[in-house]
C-alpha cells in the first residue's frame, strides 16, 4: 500500500472540480494516458461530496478526502464534520417514474466496488473502494 | 363565417452546451429552461456533444426541463454526448431510454419542421 494522499476542498460546487485532477495525480497511468478508471471515480467521488454539501451542512465548511492505492484498487474516504446521514432514508429512484433528484446515490453504488457509512463522534466518514485495472 | 389562417412556424430552440454540466451549471440550465417555458418555447433541443462531464445535478435539470416541456405539450430532445465520461450518468440512471436522444442535432430536430 503507497502512502495516503489527501484533498481538502472548500465545501462548494466549484471546489468539486478539484478532485478530477487530483485523481489524475493518485491514479496510475500507463505511458503517460489517464488511467481508464478515471471518468467513473471522478463521477462518482463527485457524486459523493455533492450529497456531503447538500446534506451535511459541513459545519467546517470543509470536505476532507484521503486515498489509499494498491496494485489493483483505489480505496477513497470522505469525512465532513456534518449532520448525520440517514442512509436506509435516501429514496431508491424508481426509473418508471423519473424523478427529478436523488439519483446520485444510485450512481455511487453502481460505481464503487463496495461503499459503506459510518457515524464517528461528529463525523461522517464514507469509505468508496474502486478497481483500477 | 371567417375563417382566418396563417402559416406558424414552429419555433424549436437549440441550446448548445460545453465542457461541464454539474451541480455548479445546473442553476442556470434550470432557469434557461424557465425562460423559454415561460416564453411559451416548449420544443428545445439540448446539443450536449461537447459535454465532457455531467453529473446528476445536470442530469435533474434535464429531467425537470423535459417533464415541464411535455407537460405543456412540447419535449425537450437531447443530441447524445460524444464522451464516455458525459454519457455515462445517463446510462447509470437509465435516463438514455427516457429522453429522446439524437446522434445530431437534425436528427433531433426532425419531426418538428
Amino acid at each position: 500500500m503507497n502512502p495516503p494522499t489527501t484533498l481538502t476542498l472548500d465545501a462548494d460546487f466549484l471546489s468539486l472540480r478539484q478532485i478530477g485532477p487530483w485523481l489524475h495525480t493518485v491514479l496510475p497511468s500507463e505511458d503517460g494516458e489517464p488511467n481508464p478508471a478515471h471518468g467513473s471515480i471522478e463521477l462518482a467521488i463527485h457524486e459523493l461530496a455533492t450529497n456531503s454539501i447538500d446534506h451535511a451542512n459541513p459545519d467546517d465548511g470543509k470536505l476532507h478526502l484521503t486515498a489509499h492505492i494498491n496494485d489493483s484498487e483505489l480505496q477513497i474516504e470522505l469525512r465532513d464534520r456534518g449532520d448525520f446521514c440517514e442512509v436506509e432514508a435516501i429514496p431508491v429512484p424508481d426509473p418508471e417514474n423519473p424523478q427529478v433528484r436523488g439519483y446520485g446515490m444510485m450512481i455511487i453504488e453502481q460505481l464503487a466496488s463496495s461503499l459503506t457509512y459510518e457515524r464517528i463522534d461528529d463525523l461522517n466518514v464514507w469509505t468508496a473502494t474502486f478497481p483500477t485495472t | 363565417m371567417d375563417i382566418l389562417t396563417g402559416t406558424h412556424e414552429i419555433q424549436v430552440e437549440v441550446i448548445t452546451l460545453k465542457g461541464r454540466l454539474d451541480a455548479l451549471e445546473a442553476r442556470g440550465l434550470r432557469d434557461l429552461f424557465d425562460a423559454h417555458l415561460a416564453g411559451g418555447r416548449n420544443r428545445i433541443v439540448v446539443d450536449l456533444q461537447a459535454l465532457d462531464f455531467v453529473d446528476s445535478a445536470g442530469l435533474a435539470a434535464l429531467v425537470k426541463g423535459m417533464k415541464e416541456c411535455r407537460a405543456s405539450g412540447g419535449d425537450l430532445r437531447l443530441v447524445a454526448p460524444t464522451t464516455k465520461d458525459a454519457m455515462r450518468v445517463f446510462e447509470l440512471t437509465r435516463f438514455d431510454r427516457v429522453f429522446n436522444m439524437a446522434a445530431d442535432p437534425e436528427t433531433a430536430l426532425a419531426g418538428w419542421s
